[in-house]
Parts: structure tokens; sequence; C-alpha cells
């Protein structure tokens, strides 16, 4: 198993919140008409371990396609995992009763990349915001009210604002008015799936200022699915990198962006911008595409595409090596 | 005073303000309008405004041209029929059958192709493929045919005419509310709602169906028109709401054989089926464009 299972970090004293262990999803390809055959398996998620600590952010990049937007899926139980398991403060998700079902669910909330898509066009922004309360709390009208408008002056709106509908927004604007929606209900967790990368660049900056705010004053944790590493690097304690449907290197953010050790890490990297224009950086450049999840390369994924290959990366599945406390890859390299 | 003056803006005089909210209104159906509000005003209040009984008349007064006509008389402003009977009366009770029939076949059309809509687009799977086909089969039989079928076989009534019309009219709602549902549970506020741990129904109901109304409502008028005409087919055929009620169809069926001689028996509740459902048929494309947001900006 190339799955970075048992992560030996011990870094940080802060709980663990959410955890994922071995998480896999594969979806069927079926053929036929009438009586359908499944003629193989995408292997979208193949074996991802993580966790998410309290208060803490853990980024998880990789090109579109790598199952990023899956494993979020499958947090946020939209998607039923093909294998592994999800944990909350230790109780396994899989197993809950209704009763903990319910508390998960106000539990970990989402925003997600579009926010032209993820506010319903035909509810007032009272409503849009005050559902997921309405749904999990027990509140009175004017506690909601009340709430309703303190969120939105958290997220930078006003309280006038929740009598508009979504369409008299901009796409920031919209972007906040999700994150009030994710907040309403307290969670402890939000799954942030590529919350910056549909707005204008010049709005990112104020949006990723604003989650990091709301961080500390809600002690909310984040999941943040990313392509774009700069993101990452600004907002995250931890990073994992996937390639594939697995976790190609794993680490606390500083230690992983100055060390990045795994090729496809450092290809990434590479491919990114540098900060200033002067600064000098190696040349990688990754030939070849991303291989079908349908039927991924035996041995190493990324053996096909990497630079260093070694005869035996397209024979074993590289192990789990640890670098430093707790920058975790698995290359044959280490 | 004198400062007073000074802030009086000066109004226009009041007709051009009358013409200025007018105009407002120049692109709207209104002739077609006009002609609805009618039907439906006609039809809600025939006893009050019909100058006859539909039902009786006297056959010396049979087969009197209309007022305007020849040997008219202004006791039957359009003329009489065979029978004797005013031929105003009948169409303006012929008017509340119509709407009577419309009125309900689309509801209860609408209410079950809603339904099957939502559960085919929303569920998927077999249920969607068993249902669709139900559709696909009754989109291959022919109405009227159908219709005279199931008239023969359980009877001629009101309540078999509202029947089978509805089952004409369900198919079309639920492969429309089906394709709307199937791209709107696709967007991203409903996964969201569903994160919110919203049930089923609530995200039917509250997410999914007011995404669904505006085509209902447009599909609604443009299927009115089809309705009225089905059921004028029905009667024509003599399968329709049984006489000596008043009903469009029957009335021009009626008339057939004494075009010759009498030819207004047909034309006048040929007339009013063509001005209704013609009326109808602009309406609706007027609508469809309004509430179509692509198209809004135009106006």
């Amino acid at each position: 198993m190339t799955t970075l299972e048992a992560n030996p970090v011990t870094q940080t004293t802060n709980e663990v919140l959410l955890e994922a262990d071995g998480l896999k999803k594969h979806f069927p390809v079926t053929k036929g008409l009438l009586v359908s055959k499944v003629t193989g398996w995408i292997k979208a998620v193949d074996g991802v371990s993580f966790q998410v600590r309290a208060g803490e952010t853990l980024g998880i990049v990789g090109e579109s396609g790598c199952g990023k937007s899956t494993t979020a899926k499958m947090l946020l139980m939209l998607e039923e995992p093909t294998e592994g398991t999800i944990r909350y403060q230790g109780q396994e998700i899989r197993d809950a009763n209704s009763e903990q079902r319910r508390a998960y669910r106000s539990s970990v909330q989402a925003v997600f990349q579009d926010p032209w898509s993820s506010l319903n066009p035909r509810m007032r922004v009272r409503d849009l915001i005050a559902e997921p309360m309405v749904i999990n709390l027990n509140l009175s009208r004017r506690e909601m009210q009340d709430r309703v408008a303190k969120l939105l002056n958290d997220v930078g709106l006003s309280s006038y604002h929740a009598n508009l509908y979504p369409h008299e927004f901009s796409g920031g604007q919209r972007q906040r008015l999700a994150i009030a929606r994710a907040l309403s209900v307290e969670p402890r967790v939000i799954v942030l799936d590529e919350p910056v990368s549909a707005l204008d660049v010049s709005i990112r900056a104020q949006i990723m200022n604003l989650l990091m705010d709301l961080q500390n004053e809600y002690n909310v944790s984040y999941l943040l699915i990313a392509h774009h590493l700069a993101t990452v690097r600004y907002m995250c304690d931890w990073v994992a990198v996937m390639y594939l449907g697995q976790i190609v290197e794993y680490g606390p953010t500083k230690e992983l962006f100055d060390n990045a050790s795994h090729p496809y890490t450092r290809a990434l990297m590479n491919a990114a911008l540098p900060s200033h224009p002067d600064i000098e950086q190696e040349e990688m450049i990754l030939t070849g595409e991303v291989p079908s999840p349908l039927n991924p390369p035996e041995g190493c994924r990324f053996h096909p595409r990497c630079p260093f290959v070694m005869e035996r990366c397209s024979r074993d599945i590289p192990e789990v090596t640890e670098l430093a406390p707790g920058h975790i890859v698995s290359c044959h390299l280490y | 005073m004198a400062a007073d003056a000074t802030l009086v803006v000066q109004q226009p005089a009041v007709p051009a303000r009358i013409a200025r909210k007018l105009w407002q209104f120049r692109r709207w159906p209104l002739i077609p309008m006009f002609f609805l509000v009618l039907f439906v005003f006609t039809g809600i209040f025939a006893p009050l405004i019909a100058p006859h009984d539909p039902e009786r008349g006297g056959l010396r007064d049979r087969n009197l041209p209309p007022a305007w006509e020849e040997g008219g008389s202004s006791e039957f402003l359009l003329g009489t029929d065979h029978l004797g009977r005013d031929m105003l009366s009948r169409v303006i009770f012929g008017a509340r059958i119509s709407l009577a029939v419309a009125g309900v076949t689309l509801g209860v059309g609408m209410v079950i192709g809603v339904a099957s809509g939502l559960i085919a687009g929303w569920y998927g799977g077999w249920l969607d493929e068993f249902l669709m086909r139900i559709v696909d089969i009754k989109l291959a039989i022919p109405t009227i045919l159908l219709a005279l079928v199931l008239v023969l076989a359980l009877g001629q009534s009101f309540l078999i005419i509202v029947a089978i019309l509805a089952i004409a009219v369900w198919p079309r709602f639920a492969r429309n509310v089906r394709g709307e549902v199937l791209q709107l549970k696709t967007m991203d506020f409903v996964a969201l709602a569903k994160v919110a741990g919203a049930s089923t129904p609530r995200i039917l109901f509250i997410h999914i169906f007011p995404g669904v109304i505006n085509t209902l409502i447009v599909l609604a008028t443009l299927e009115v028109g089809i309705v009225i005409l089905l059921e004028s087919t029905l009667s024509f055929l003599g399968a329709g709401v049984p006489p000596p009620t008043p009903a469009w169809g029957s009335m021009v069926s009626d008339g057939r054989d004494r075009l010759a001689v009498a030819w207004w028996i047909s034309t006048m509740p040929g007339l009013a089926i063509m001005l209704v459902v013609l009326s109808m048929n602009l309406f609706g494309d007027w609508l469809r464009d309004r509430l179509d947001p692509r198209l809004r900006q135009l106006n």
C-alpha cells in the first residue's frame, strides 16, 4: 500500500478533529443500455489519509482531476467512500447513528468554488444564510434574524443586505455570503473547495484574509482544496500534495515549501510564477499528460512523467518515508 | 409662498402622463389579453350575461340570422340555431364549458406531470426510465384516437373528458420538469443544502421546484390552447361533453349540415375557438420571452 497511513506527526498538540484514513473512491464505468456491465473503475481517490486539527488549516493541492474535490465530497457526505474511514472526533461516521450524523452535518460545512451556482437565485439572503440554522438549530425568528445580521457584519456586509437576492451581489460579495452561510451553525470544520479560484485576482486576497480572520474569531478548522500554491502557502498550516488520487507528499507548510522533496511537488512549485521576476529557479518541466485514473501506471503512479525515474519505479510501489518531523513523502528517491 | 413656488416641479399634463404610462405596455400583447380576460369573465359569469337560456329555444325562431343580416332580430344578436336557441347565449355558455374543462384538466395534468417529472429527474435510475417510457408510449398514441376509444368504453361525461385530456397533457409537463430538474440538481446550492442537512422533500420543494415554476407557467399557457382545441375536437366528433350542454365543438358540428342556409351556426363558435386559442398562444409566446432572463434585457 502506498497510502500514507499511521501518520507519525506529533508536532502540534491540537486535537485531531477530522481524520481520513485510507479513503478510496472508485467510480464504475458501465457499458450497455438495459443490462449494464461494469467494464472498469475510475480510481478518483485511491487511498488517502490526513488529519484536520482544531483551529488549523490543511491544504490539499494538485492539478485538476487528481481527486481533490472527490475527497472533499466524501468528507461532506455527498459521496460514499468505496473504502476507508472518516472519523470525526474519533467517531467513525459510517457507523454513526442518525443523531450523530446530524451533529456531523452541522459541524462540517462547506464553501464551494463557484459563487454563482452555490447560492439559490430564488432565495433572499436572509433565508440563504439561515437555512443551515433552520434545519439544525431550534431558534426563534428573532434570534435567527440577529444571527444573520451578525454574520453579515462578520463577513464584511451589512444587515440591510439580508433582504436582497443573490443576483444583486458581485462575485466577491457572493462568496462572502457563502462563507456567512457556512458559519451560521458555528461548525468546527469548513471544507473550502477552491474558495477563491473563481474570483477576480484583486478580490482573492480580501477573501483569504477574511477567511483567516474568521478562523480566529470562530475557532474553526479549514480543509482547503486548491490548485494555486500561493493560496495554500498563505493560508495553510499543513499541506498535502495529491497526484492521481494519492497523496505523494504531506507536511507542515513551511517545511514542505522549503524542502519540497517529491519530484511532482518540485515540478508544481517550478510551474508557479516566482514572487519576484529576478528570482532564479530550477527549470523542471513535466512531459506528457496525467495518465487516466481508469488505468493508472504500475508502481509509482508518477513514474511515466518523473525526470528522476529509476527502474524500480515502474515495479515497486514506493514506501512512505519521514524526512523531517511530520514531513512525509512517498518516493523511491528517499 | 413665493419661495415655495420655485420648488414646484412642472408636472406634465395629465394626458401626457397617461400616455407615458400606456407607453410602458407597448410590447404587451394587449389584444390577446383582452380576449382572454373576456373569455374568463364570460365563462365565470355566463348566467348573468347570457340574454337567453342556451338550452331552450322556440322552433318558430329557428335559423334566424344575426342581427346585422337581413331578417335578423335585435333579440338574437348572433342569430339562432336550427332549434331556435340563441347563438350568443350558447357561445357564452360554451366559454364556461371550455374554461372549466381547460382549468380542471390543466390542474390535474400539471400535478401529475410535475410530480412524476420531479421524481424522475431527482431519483433517476429505473424510476426515471420507467416514467419516461410511459411518457414515450403516451406521446406515440394519437390523443384523439385514445379519447374516442375511452369515451366509447367508459361513456360520455364531464369527468371522463377531463380525465382523458389530463392523460393527454401530463407527459409534456413531466418531460419538461424532468429536464429542468436534471439541470438544477447539479447546481452547487443543492449540494450545499445536503451539506446543511436538508431532507429530500425540503430540497425538492424549496430548492428545485421554484426553479421550475417559470417553465410551468409558460407551458401551461401554451397547453391551454391545445386543451381547448382538443375538447372542441372531441365535442365536434360527438365524444365530448354530452348534449344539450353547449360546447363550442358540438355547436360547430351542429351547423355543419346547414352551412348553406345558416352559416352562423358553425361560424360563431368556430370564431370563438379560434380567438381564444390564438390569444392564448400569442400570450404564451410573449410570457415565455418575458420570463426568460436571457431575453428580458432586450425590452
